[in-house]
Formats: C-alpha cells, sequence, structure tokens
C-alpha cells in the first residue's frame, strides 16, 4: 500500500514539474501537445510523421510503455466514428463472448469484479476524453480480467487531431503481474495519474 | 307493372355490362413492363461449403459433388474472387436491405420466400428477420420433417407460379456441423471411412471422457453436449441446462486453447484426415439431394426463364493456420465463396469474372438482372461497375476487423493491441507476410477506407455474433 501511494505521489509530483520543462527534443506529431518531458519517457519512433500521413511512436520509462498511432482521417465526422467505435470494440473485449461462433464459453471469461474495466475522463488539449483502463495479457492485448490472464494494467483513449487530420490512438501499459484483486485500486491509481498528465501543451 | 319489369330488366342489363367490362378491363389491363420476359430468379446457397469440394476451383476432375461440378462446368459465368466478410451472414441479409422490398411488387415479381432447407442445425433457428421474403411454414429446419417439408416445398412453389417471375432463395445447412447426419439413413456419411475409421469414431463418440483433447473435432462431427461436458475443464467451470448455455457451449469450437490442445494431441493428422471424409461423405450426399433442384428438376418451362444462381455463404476452415469452422476468420480460406451463375440456354464453356466481388455486388447484380438491366450477354460487363473494389470483413466476435481490396491488399486489425495485419495477394496470395510496417502508407489507406465504408455496413444484422459499435450502427 505504501509503496502504490509513494508511486502515486511521485507521479503527480514528475507530472507537475513536467508542465514547465522544456519540450522533448523530437517533434511530437500532434498539433499543440507533447508528451509530458517529466515523465522521461524513452521515445522510438516507427514510423515518423509525414503531412497527410500517419505516425506510430513508442514510448517507455521503468513504470509505463506508451504506443501513440496516428491516422490520417480526412473527414472530421468519420473520425468520430472511428473515435466512437474503437472506444466501444475495446470496452466488448471484456464483455461475456456467448454467440455460437465465440472463441469462449462466457462463464470461462466473465470479469472478476476487482478486474472489471473502468472508465475515466482526462483532458487532452481543450477537450475531455474517456479512457478505458482494465487488464492486458502478456502480449498486451486488451480483455484481460482473471489475474493469471493479466500482465499489465493498461488504458486505451483517442482523439482527433484537427490541425493534422489524424486520429490520435493511444494505449498505455503499466506492468502488473498476475495482481491480486487489492492491488487493484493501486494500480488504477498510479495509471490515471499518469494518464492524466501524459500530455501536456506543447508549450510550457 | 309493364314498367316495373322494363326497369328492372334494364338494371339489370346495365349491372351485366358494367360486369362484363369490368372483368375484360381486368383480364386485359396494362401489367408492368416486361413482365413476361422477366425471369424467375432461383438463389441455391449453401452454408459451410468448402471451395475446395468444387473441381472448378481445384482446377482439375475431382468427383466429389459431380452435379455441383456439372453445375459450375455449364453455367453462364464464375466468380473466381467472390469473398464474404461476414462470415455469419448470408446472401439473404444483403439482398434484404440492398433491394428495395417494392421493387419485387413494381416488377411483377412474386417472393416465395427464404427457405432454410437442411436438417443438421439442431440449435432452433429461425428467420423470421428476413421479413418480405419470409415463408413462416417452411423455415425450420431443426426436425427431419421440416427439412423433407423444405425440399418438398420448393419445386411444388416454382412449378405453381408461372404466370409470373418469382425470386426464392433456399439455403441449405447440410454442411454446417454437425457433419454427422442423425436423420437420414441413407445420408452415407461414413462413406469415405475404412471400417477401422468408423470403429475410431464410434469410440470417440462412445468414450469422450477418454479423449478430452480431442472435443472440437468430435464437436464438429456431432454437436452432443455430452462429448463437451465430458471434458473436464468444462465441465469443472460450466455448465446450465439452459438453451442460453447450449449455444454458447458451441463457441468452444473456435476456442484457440482447445483446438492448440487437440493440435497437440496424439492422432491429430489421423483426426483431420477423419473429418475431411466425414465432411466429404456428407457433402456428396448433399449433391445426391440437391441434383434435381441444380437442374430445375427438368421442368423445361422453369428452365427456359429461370436465372439459377448457385452459391455458398462463406468460407469453412478445417485447421488451416489453426483455425475450425468458420466466422473468426479473416483470411481468404474463411471468406472465399464459389459463385456461379446459369441463364436461360446456357450450354457450358462459362466465363470466368475474376472482378473481386461480395454480396453487396450479388445483390445488385440481381436487382439488375430483376430490371433487366443485366443480362447473360452483358454481364462482365456490368460486374464492375457494381462493386468498389471493397470487401469489409468482420469476424464474429468482433475481435478483428478490416477489408480485401481489388485483389490487391488484405488489410485488418486486431482490436485488442491494434496490430495492422496488411497482405499483398498478389505477390503474397498465401497471405504469409506481414507488410504493414514496411508499407505504412498502404495500411493507413486501408484503414481509411474502412472507416468510409463503416457506415453501411454497421447496419446489417450481426445475429448471434458481437454487435458492431457505434451510434451510427443498428
Amino acid at each position: 500500500m505504501y509503496r502504490f501511494n509513494r508511486m502515486k505521489e511521485r507521479i503527480l509530483l514528475i507530472a507537475l514539474l513536467g508542465a514547465v520543462l522544456p519540450a522533448w527534443g523530437s517533434q511530437f506529431p500532434v498539433a499543440g501537445l507533447r508528451l509530458n518531458p517529466a515523465f522521461h519517457l524513452d521515445v522510438k519512433e516507427l514510423q515518423p510523421a509525414a503531412p497527410g500521413q500517419g505516425f506510430l511512436l513508442q514510448a517507455s520509462n521503468p513504470e509505463f510503455e506508451v504506443v501513440v498511432k496516428g491516422v490520417p482521417i480526412a473527414n472530421p465526422k468519420t473520425a468520430d466514428q472511428m473515435a466512437r467505435v474503437t472506444l466501444g470494440n475495446i470496452k466488448n473485449l471484456y464483455n461475456p463472448h456467448g454467440n455460437p461462433y465465440a472463441g469462449q464459453i462466457s462463464s470461462l471469461i466473465v470479469c472478476q469484479k476487482a478486474f472489471r474495466p473502468q472508465s475515466l475522463h482526462i483532458r487532452v488539449g481543450s477537450s475531455s476524453r474517456e479512457v478505458l483502463t482494465g487488464g492486458a495479457n502478456s502480449r498486451r492485448l486488451f480483455g484481460a480480467c482473471t489475474p493469471d490472464q493479466i500482465a499489465y494494467w493498461a488504458g486505451y483513449f483517442n482523439f482527433y487531431d484537427a490541425a493534422n487530420s489524424r486520429n490520435v490512438d493511444v494505449r498505455v501499459y503499466a506492468k502488473a503481474q498476475s495482481p491480486k484483486p487489492g492491488d487493484v485500486k493501486h494500480l488504477q491509481k498510479n495509471l490515471s495519474a499518469f494518464l492524466e498528465h501524459l500530455m501536456v501543451d506543447a508549450k510550457p | 307493372m309493364k314498367r316495373g319489369i322494363a326497369i328492372r330488366v334494364a338494371a339489370l342489363l346495365l349491372v351485366c355490362v358494367f360486369s362484363f367490362g369490368y372483368v375484360a378491363w381486368f383480364l386485359t389491363r396494362p401489367k408492368p413492363a416486361g413482365v413476361q420476359d422477366r425471369p424467375n430468379i432461383l438463389v441455391l446457397s449453401f452454408c459451410s461449403f468448402r471451395i475446395q469440394m468444387l473441381s472448378h476451383y481445384a482446377g482439375h476432375d475431382m468427383g466429389w459433388v459431380p452435379a455441383f461440378d456439372k453445375f459450375f462446368a455449364n453455367s453462364s459465368y464464375v466468380f473466381e474472387n467472390a469473398f464474404n466478410g461476414l462470415e455469419w451472414e448470408g446472401v439473404f441479409s444483403f439482398t434484404r436491405p440492398l433491394i428495395p422490398h417494392d421493387l419485387f411488387t413494381k416488377l411483377g415479381y412474386h417472393l416465395l420466400g427464404t427457405v432454410e432447407a437442411g436438417h443438421l442445425l439442431r440449435i432452433p433457428y429461425r428467420q423470421s428477420r428476413i421479413d418480405g421474403y419470409f415463408d413462416p411454414d417452411v423455415n425450420d429446419n431443426d426436425f427431419e420433417k421440416n427439412h423433407q417439408a423444405d425440399t418438398d416445398y420448393l419445386p411444388s412453389a416454382v412449378s405453381s407460379q408461372m404466370a409470373k417471375p418469382f425470386f426464392l432463395i433456399a439455403h441449405y445447412k447440410y454442411l454446417h456441423y454437425p457433419l454427422i447426419d442423425y436423420f437420414n439413413a441413407d445420408s452415407q456419411w461414413d462413406y469415405y471411412l475404412t471400417p477401422a475409421e468408423r470403429r475410431l469414431i464410434s469410440e470417440y463418440l462412445n468414450h469422450p471422457e477418454k479423449y478430452p483433447e480431442k472435443m472440437p473435432l468430435l464437436m464438429m462431427l456431432s454437436d452432443d453436449p455430452r462429448v463437451v461436458l465430458a471434458n473436464p475443464e468444462v465441465k469443472a467451470r460450466h455448465w446450465k441446462d439452459t438453451p442460453r448455455s447450449r449455444i454458447e457451449l458451441m463457441g468452444l469450437l473456435t476456442n484457440p486453447h482447445f483446438l492448440k490442445e487437440w493440435k497437440d494431441s496424439p492422432g491429430y493428422k489421423d483426426d483431420l484426415a477423419l473429418l475431411e471424409k466425414v465432411y466429404r461423405g456428407t457433402a456428396r450426399y448433399l449433391d445426391k439431394v440437391v441434383a434435381p433442384e441444380l437442374n430445375l428438376w427438368g421442368n423445361e418451362n422453369l428452365r427456359r426463364n429461370t436465372v439459377l444462381i448457385v452459391m455458398s455463404d462463406h468460407g469453412e476452415m478445417h485447421m488451416e493456420r489453426g483455425h475450425l469452422t468458420h466466422g473468426d476468420s479473416l483470411y481468404d480460406e474463411g471468406l472465399k465463396v464459389p459463385v456461379a451463375i446459369r441463364f436461360p440456354g446456357a450450354s457450358g464453356s462459362p466465363v470466368s469474372i475474376k472482378d473481386q466481388v461480395d454480396f453487396s455486388t450479388i445483390a445488385k447484380m440481381i436487382e439488375g438482372i430483376m430490371k433487366g438491366e443485366i443480362t447473360k450477354d452483358n454481364l462482365a460487363s456490368m460486374i464492375p461497375k457494381l462493386s468498389d473494389g471493397v470487401v469489409m470483413a468482420r469476424d464474429c466476435q468482433n475481435d478483428q476487423r478490416g477489408l480485401r481490396y481489388k485483389n490487391k491488399w488484405k488489410y485488418f486489425v486486431r482490436i485488442a493491441d491494434g496490430q495492422r495485419f496488411l497482405y499483398d495477394l498478389q505477390k503474397d496470395p498465401g497471405e504469409t507476410v506481414n507488410v504493414a510496417d514496411t508499407h505504412p502508407d498502404i495500411a493507413d489507406k486501408m484503414e481509411s477506407l474502412y472507416w468510409d465504408h463503416y457506415p453501411q455496413f454497421s447496419r446489417l444484422d450481426y445475429y448471434h455474433c458481437a454487435p458492431w459499435n457505434g451510434a451510427d450502427a443498428r
């Protein structure tokens, strides 16, 4: 408990510092935003951004891994649908799969109460975005909800970068190997604190 | 007195003249233009029919389903690249929303219904969603009597509709699991098995508790719940004796964990051979049963004015890439379907249509034939105008989604981690090398195309599968 609370305090302190630190050297390819430098994320650009094209970057520090994917979508209405549907699809992974062609029988994958996914809202730039948090397995697949399956406590959100006409998809993973039900509250607090401060204004 | 009689006679005469005139008008009234020339349209749809069964697609004579082979060899057109990206849907799921219901009336068509003709699916399976094309008297296929009614219904229904053209889709579920036919003594599902193989299947099914790792195979052969409950892992964690629970148990067929256990078990290769032989035996029986339909019952009137379309509803996996049955793979083995069309007067040497088509293209083609815009002579040139080259694809659980694009690219996303898969179908038709990382621009383009098409497809019924998401979905 003590360890978890200290971690959350550290994340908050670091986050506040980050808001006044200079920007990360490489340009974050989302208009008006940057990754919080206080988290000292080691960033790898797997697909560099170019005008009218997508991008993919991975960032990590000893506690968190972040994957940010940008997909060019010209029409904001289409982008809005994509954002809503993708979030809904990920939520759906935690639902019982009870259909004739389903991969598992429902009672085998109904989430234990403690490991059910949760929703929160964070500020991204000027807008509020819904974040889904829940278990992910060792292959970083969302939808894990039993202790033996869970290797990460993970978060997902998305938003539209209108200036660059891209839908931006963010996945965050915090290590959580086979957590006990009592651990989830703290995992969730730490992840929430990280998510809330992950993206800050590009100009401090 | 005489005056009264005269008035009555005059009135009677007037009534007679009016009635005669009405009858004459009724018989000679103008009919919708071209009704007499419009062809009947009969679609025979075969659930879970593997394209590998047909000599045409194999490229050599196999003789497993001779009546089908004959139809394909004598059809007008064969579609070489037809796909259904939504493996739980049949063509009727596309004709219903895409062909306006009142168009049938306007064009003078009589809707004979969508018929479920098959007896092997023992889960109650009603098609009442197919309103408009639905005949409530002939829709159940879970018992032999109903199957018999369906099969008998077809020739009598189509033969009695000579006054105006008809539209009918018959959907046969013979090859849908379970593959062992318990209802027809003459089915010979074990036709290709050796005596030793027959004994082995009997041993498996009588003592499933001794072979828990064979559960997926035994479910394909027989949907007996005892087979599933004999698996200690299932028994320990699941069983409520309710219809819903029974349906959920079918989900174990595609469970990767149980499929891997089977794959790793001793005798797996022999098991696969058993599966293939039972499937082939059941297909042989199907071929025998539908041979008269494929020949339009030898009815010359029907042959002169009926367009016959023969197709499958989706692919069927026999452990290709570790997948079994259908609904959870977006690779071509799961999506590709045989389709052939025979216009009246066809006499062999079918034209190959190489364009990529999906069921919405087929639905539009049917509409074009009804309207007289698509004929035996112009179909090949019309098909490219009916398709935009995108086949939308999604699995039943909604774990993967993507599209197939102009026979050039296959693209899909695994929703759980956002992993993208992109295959260059021309260089890599077997879909073995994922080039999403080396062609991110193409992957982005495919992603954008997917979302452009999403609103249209998310309105299709998801039936027993996971729902579509988003406010624009139904």
